[in-house]
């Protein structure tokens, strides 16, 4: 039974060649931004005797009159009409506390959640005593952010048929400042698996269903194993993920297609080797910067 | 080792995926994750090695000091091995938590290491029955994440070499002994150049020439 060891080697830093004509401007919480008082302050920026100073360590994003500063690794931070991945830590009387890799657990509650079938009525105390029916502790979700509380707290909702309780698959935890923002996160791979990139950072990988379900919401869990060529897809991608968020590079549906078709000469366990997998995440962005420019 | 909760579906998805050997992140059932070692990280020791298992993290020390030998074994040095489960590896471990792991893994150790193939302990012995060398090795756990005692039993042992490497560089002629003891009596001495040589399938190891150093016994 073979053991491969290797020393310790430090990461080679990501050549600046490949890349954006302007380098970022990376600032540390408490460095001056601009001195120029005629900018609104966003995200991550406070006025501080006639300076902007940054509150947060990562780069400037200047949008017209607007200057904000996009955090490099933070918890996840809620905004309306995100979709999330959370796993549910709690039950409580009359709704879920979700984990969300956030700085307060998330609240799903009983109202905001369908019920079997799609009825439309009244939650009653019935249904109250079924909760641990429906989700119990460590069950996956994904949902939509409905609210956000004044102390951060996230109100979750899964008013759609395409919400629910997630079935069989793999989870991955990346931090939510890599996940880019896209009009849908919901994703089907022509390589045969599907993907769901939650803002908070959790990234679900699945198998594709056969055929949708429209009416059952999630509730009924297909518990039948999944067949190998499947498992090779999904942990390939898993692999793949992994190795994009490594080398930090943004996670949308292209570029995890791209790294998956440019890890297919490999065997699925030697993609997380280092040298490997820089050669396929310098291939992915070079086929990204083509496609771009 | 930190408790991850999952949810039932994903249970069955893992174990169904093990009847069939491929693993999560594609590995085989009997694949090891990738393995980092180090040797020499600690200043104030005779040896150390540090040594990184997927998640996790082993950093092992050795020191060299003179004692009396045990009553039962009077022609011997012995080796002491303390495991430090801490806290910073994982919550489990808060306050007496990792006592138990720890001194389950000191036994193995203890097992492990007590015998003629891996330590030759009569070679630890100065003066029978008076003064012997004790080697006391100090395992701490920074991070933990799985295969506890292959990481282990790995760093304990890359330490030790860091122990002899070091002894023979300083030439230590005072502690023959421990260079000696630490041979693998397995592996012949020959004309091979003193490296710790890491390959990328098999764990080789080639160990110094002996023609400086004075042979006990």
């Amino acid at each position: 039974m073979a053991m491969e060891m290797r020393l310790p080697v430090a990461r080679k830093p990501l050549s600046e060649s490949l890349g954006r004509d302007t380098k970022k401007h990376l600032v540390v919480p408490g460095d001056t931004i601009t001195t120029d008082t005629g900018f609104m302050r966003g995200h991550g920026t406070y006025m501080g005797e006639e300076k902007l100073i940054a509150s947060v360590a990562g780069s400037v994003e200047r949008v017209n009159k607007l200057i904000c500063v996009k955090a490099l690794k933070t918890r996840y931070n809620g905004e309306v009409g995100d979709i999330v991945v959370g796993r549910i830590t709690e039950v409580q009387q009359k709704r879920w506390k979700v984990e969300t890799n956030s700085r307060l657990d998330s609240v799903l509650l009983l109202s905001s959640m369908n019920l079997p079938g799609g009825e439309l009525r009244r939650r009653s105390a019935e249904d109250e005593l079924a909760m641990r029916g429906f989700l119990q502790e460590g069950d996956l979700i994904s949902a939509e952010v409905q609210a956000v509380f004044s102390d951060g707290a996230v109100s979750l909702h899964t008013r759609s048929l395409k919400y629910g309780k997630l079935g069989q698959g793999v989870l991955v935890q990346v931090s939510p400042s890599l996940v880019k923002r896209q009009k849908t996160h919901f994703h089907d791979l022509p390589c045969g698996a599907s993907v769901i990139l939650g803002n908070n950072g959790f990234v679900w990988i699945y198998p594709t269903p056969e055929h949708r379900e429209e009416d059952v919401g999630g509730f009924v869990t297909n518990l039948e194993p999944v067949s190998l060529a499947d498992r090779e897809v999904i942990s390939r991608l898993r692999n793949c993920v992994v190795s994009l968020v490594t080398q930090r590079m943004m996670l949308y549906d292209t570029s995890i297609l791209y790294c998956y078709e440019a890890s297919l000469p490999h065997q699925i366990k030697d993609i997380l080797k280092p040298e490997i997998m820089e050669e396929i995440v310098m291939e992915t962005r070079q086929r990204l910067l083509e496609q771009e420019g | 080792m930190a408790s991850v909760s999952l949810s039932e579906a994903e249970k069955v998805y893992i174990v169904h995926g093990v009847q069939e050997d491929l693993r999560v992140d594609g590995r085989g059932c009997e694949d090891y994750r990738g393995v980092e070692v180090e040797t020499d990280v600690v200043s104030n020791t005779s040896g150390s090695a540090r040594v990184r298992l997927g998640h996790t993290d082993i950093l092992v020390g050795v020191k060299a000091e003179m004692g009396t030998p045990k009553l039962e074994k009077p022609n011997e040095g012995y080796l002491e091995f303390f495991v430090d489960c801490s806290a910073n590896a994982t919550p489990e471990f808060e306050g007496r938590g990792g006592d138990d792991l720890g001194t389950e893994i000191a036994n193995t150790l203890y097992r492990i290491f007590h015998n003629k193939s891996s330590v030759d302990l009569e070679a630890l012995c100065i003066s029978p029955r008076e003064h012997c060398w004790v080697l006391y090795v100090d395992v701490l756990l920074l991070e933990c994440g799985g295969n506890l005692f292959d990481a282990i039993s790995i760093a304990v042992k890359a330490a030790l070499f860091n122990t002899r490497n070091q002894l023979q560089a300083n030439r230590w002629n005072t502690a023959p002994g421990i260079v000696c003891a630490l041979l693998s009596p397995d592996l012949p001495p020959g004309p091979d150049p003193s490296q710790v040589s890491i390959a990328d399938t098999r764990f080789r190891l080639l160990h110094p020439r002996l023609d400086h150093i004075d042979l006990v016994g």
